[in-house]
């Protein structure tokens, strides 16, 4: 199969992304036999095999699950295990944008590290493109290469071992004509100079330099400019992702009305309140007891957890339902679970970002090179 | 492949964007033996411009030639190419700006109407030049300046005044700022480049895919997945009148049929009633085909190929077997987005684009509970520019705002009975799902227990205040 192109059965040898949930996703290859284990359970391989991707499956008991997903460039982002840092989608769906990486393009990428926009990269392209990917640290380039290989990227893409400050671009006698240069490495002012060897010289070349320190951004920016590149911009990218969120509807008037309420209510029932706490009191006494009781008995037969289960519940059965209890009037539902969203409210639908948010990645130097072509000679067009 | 558009050399009848030293854009189309006028900043040869690969920038120079430059503010920007290069300037500058007299305008000793004259002496370049050496010395305290604003100052007026332009080749993100920048960006529903790209990726849009595609901003969302896909796929393309809008196209290097054999427009009737929609034409014999008269024979097979092709588009509805969904477009896709969800194929993705985040919050909120949905997520991105001047490195004072927001997420098949044991009530659902939406979908845990409260829930006890 190909991480760059759709197929719709789940058959042995493919790569599916096991979805187990929002922040666990598993990459496996389909293998006749074989089981994955999940805290929720194990599945069989062979059960898979056959399968529309996009299936949900069940464990025999049928209490977990799992989704089947197909390998997309931006899932494979998030499911990759990490080598270095990575170049996640709100930096690459741009980059992608504003260098025009299309199918057919040829791109140039240093150093490729995990892989992750390699990925990008190879979706964008097709197999009308090429793309050229460089990692000096070998661990890094061996297991790029057979991940490359195990996605089925191997007809878009040449990844090399190669130190391309020191050594260049230039792999073997293949013609690389690179329209779309992409470097993320520490000094990507020393790569900068081997790039003419390899872009196109017919056509517009774009390249993005992706560096986290304004400093390496100087010397960029220098590097390129001595180096024939023009239209230099830098640039950032800040990304969010929202949560939707309800938030309930509060009046004040109904605040009001309630604080009314309460203080009639209070006038009213002090004494009846105070029955009603000490019946309560006597009621928990006696749970209690009976708790211990039952408590004993039950650790003779089975482990703790199923004790304490077992009176979890039984308290929760004890006391009054909290919608029964008569609270007057309560127009924001206090002291009851209230669902976001439920029906007897009205409620905002209003957004909220992740606890935790990026604040900064890279700064993105972009730049052109178009070649000084002479189309003319004598006046005439050649 | 006749779709496949990449520019590379600009060539005869070409559509392009030319971008001028103020970074105002204008499509042209390269007619041969034409000319361009650039109002104020000139007028060039078309011939005197094709040959040249595209981004190439050129100076105006007298009689519609033109001089290519290596780029268009070569000699300009200080942290480019050298400040030698814009000839006859030398100037005193200062230490600091004490001196210097806060005064605008009142500085200036030529008035605009000289100026204006100047700029008629002359069709080239070297007016300009001009202009700006008359205006920095008819500066009162130019010399006060310091070197850094003094730099600042007459790279303001090269941009202004500067006959030079650069051709660019008419990609979706050219054209895209030129919408944004220069045109109306409603016409395009605000949306950003930073946020097509994301469009683009999350519904991984890639040659050889087959996408449903809802487009209210006259083609661009075509044009760009067009781009994407080089002639390799298909785009079938709902529209809610009686034929899709594509007014982008016409100033394009696409032409009527490259575009047909790509784009399958679909009514969005004909997408509700796939069944009903279907043409009961039912082909005539070869004999009397045969028979007929060459005009009514090529009028007749072209309505057969249209048969065919709506026919085959209603096939692709029926059979689900859409690789993924852009939706851009005003019609509230919480009325719609439910009902494409099942046209899609397993594990394929969507991105649906509003320019307003609260239209995607109500569609997020149904598609936390739609088992058939994954990961529903709402993204924004803003791209923020920068300033590169060594020493003075800042963020640009303003940008243009909005921008828009991607709603994505993956399509899959949930198995009947999966969730529900049997036991939960519709409240208890609802409930659950709105925990997920706290939980951010922790699945794969069923283990029944009632008392397990789902997290982050609206609970505040408030007993003792009663
Ligand atoms: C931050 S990582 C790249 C991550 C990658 N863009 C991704 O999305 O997974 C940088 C990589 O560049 C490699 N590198 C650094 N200098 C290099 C050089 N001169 N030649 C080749 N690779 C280099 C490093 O070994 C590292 O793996």
């Amino acid at each position: 199969m190909s991480i760059i192109q759709y197929k719709d059965i789940i058959e042995e040898g493919d790569l599916v992304l096991i979805y187990i949930n929002r922040s666990q996703l598993k990459p496996i290859t389909i293998r006749k036999g074989d089981v994955l284990n999940t805290r929720f359970g194990s599945f069989p391989h062979d059960s898979m095999i056959g399968l529309s991707y996009g299936s949900q499956i069940l464990t025999s008991k049928g209490r977990g699950f799992v989704y089947l997903l197909h390998p997309t460039p931006e899932l494979w982002t998030l499911s990759l295990p990490h080598r270095t840092q990575i170049v996640y989608t709100p930096d690459s769906s741009y980059i992608l944008q504003k260098l025009d990486v299309v199918a057919g393009s040829r791109v140039i990428e240093a150093g490729t590290g995990s892989g992750s926009f390699t990925h990008a990269f190879a979706r964008n392209i097709g197999e009308t493109g090429k793309l050229f990917t460089y990692e000096f640290h070998e661990a890094r380039y061996i297991q790029a290469k057979k991940e490359f290989s195990e996605h089925g990227l191997d007809k878009v893409l040449t990844c090399t071992h190669r130190d391309v400050c020191k050594d260049g671009f230039v792999v073997g006698k293949e013609q690389i004509n690179g329209d779309a240069v992409f470097l993320d490495l520490p000094a990507p002012w020393e790569a900068i100079p081997h790039l003419e060897k390899v872009i196109a010289k017919d056509r517009r070349v774009g390249i993005c330099c992706f560096s986290p320190c304004v400093e390496q951004v100087m010397k960029t920016v220098e590097a390129l400019n001595e180096n024939g590149w023009t239209k230099v911009e830098m640039t950032e990218v800040s990304a969010l992702t929202w949560e939707s969120r309800k938030e309930m509807v509060r009046e004040v008037g109904d605040a009001i009305k309630r604080l009314k309420d309460v203080k009639r209510r209070q006038r009213e029932g002090i004494e009846q309140l105070k029955k009603l706490k000490k019946k309560e009191e006597e009621e928990r006494e006696e749970e209690e007891e009976e708790e211990e009781e039952e408590e004993e008995e039950k650790k003779k037969k089975d482990g703790e957890i199923e004790v304490e289960h077992a009176s979890k519940k039984r308290k929760y059965e004890k006391q009054p339902k909290e919608k029964d209890r008569d609270r007057g009037y309560n127009p924001f539902g206090k002291g009851r679970r209230v669902a976001e969203g439920e029906e007897d409210f009205e409620w905002f639908d209003v957004s909220k970002n992740e606890r935790e948010i990026k604040t900064h990645t890279s700064y993105l130097t972009f730049a052109v090179f178009v070649p000084q072509l002479t189309p003319r000679e004598n006046g005439e067009i050649k | 492949m006749s779709s496949v558009h990449r520019q590379e050399v600009i060539g005869y009848d070409d559509w392009a964007i030319l971008t001028l030293p103020s970074s105002a854009t204008k499509i042209i189309q390269m007619r041969r033996g034409g000319t361009i006028s650039l109002g104020k900043f000139g007028v060039f040869k078309v011939d005197n411009i094709v040959g040249y690969a595209y981004g190439q920038s050129f100076e105006v120079l007298e009689d519609k030639e033109v001089q290519p430059m290596k780029s268009i503010s070569y000699g300009m920007e200080d942290n480019s190419e050298s400040r030698e290069a814009t000839p006859g300037l030398d100037f005193q500058s200062s230490e600091d700006n004490r001196d210097l007299l806060d005064r605008g305008s009142e500085n200036q000793k030529i008035t605009a109407e000289e100026i204006e004259k100047m700029k008629k002496e002359g069709s080239g370049n070297e007016v300009a030049n001009k202009i700006i050496e008359k205006i920095i010395q008819g500066h009162g305290s130019f010399d006060k300046k310091t070197i850094y604003s003094q730099e600042k100052y007459l790279t303001r007026k090269q941009k202004k005044f500067t006959r030079r332009f650069t051709v660019n080749s008419l990609t979706t993100s050219n054209l895209l700022n030129h919408i944004r920048k220069d045109r109306d960006p409603e016409r395009i529903l605000g949306l950003s480049e930073e946020t097509l790209g994301l469009i683009m990726s999350h519904a991984n849009v890639m040659p050889g895919g087959n996408y449903l595609v809802m487009d209210e901003t006259g083609g661009l969302i075509v044009y760009s997945m067009l781009e994407r896909m080089q002639g390799n796929g298909s785009i079938t393309l709902l529209h809610e009148n009686d034929q899709p809008k594509l007014a982008l196209f016409r100033h394009t290097n696409y032409t009527e049929e490259e575009l047909s054999e790509m784009v399958k427009p679909i009514s969005l009737l004909e997408f509700i009633d796939p069944k009903g929609s279907r043409s009961s034409f039912v082909p005539l014999p070869e004999e009397v085909v045969d028979g007929m008269s060459e005009m009514r024979k090529t009028r007749y097979l072209r309505r057969v190929k249209r048969v065919r092709q709506v026919n085959a588009t209603l096939d692709m509805v029926e059979g689900n077997s859409f690789d993924g969904l852009v939706y851009v477009s005003t019609i509230n896709p919480v009325t719609f987005v439910p009902d494409i969800i099942d046209r899609l194929k397993g594990s394929r993705s969507f991105s649906i684009y509003s320019q307003y985040k609260e239209v995607l919050l109500g569609l997020n909120h149904i598609l936390l509970r739609d088992k058939r949905v994954l990961l529903p997520n709402i993204y924004e991105s803003r791209v923020r520019k920068f300033q590169t001047i060594p020493g003075k490195v800042h963020p640009l004072m303003t940008s243009i705002g909005g921008g828009g927001y991607v709603m994505s997420g993956i399509k899959v098949f949930p198995k009947e009975g999966a969730v529900a044991s049997g036991r939960r009530s519709k409240k208890r659902r609802a409930e659950e799902a709105e925990a997920a939406v706290k939980l951010q979908k922790v699945e794969g845990e069923e283990d029944g227990d009632e008392n397990a409260k789902p997290q982050g829930e609206v609970e505040e006890d408030y007993t003792t205040s009663d």
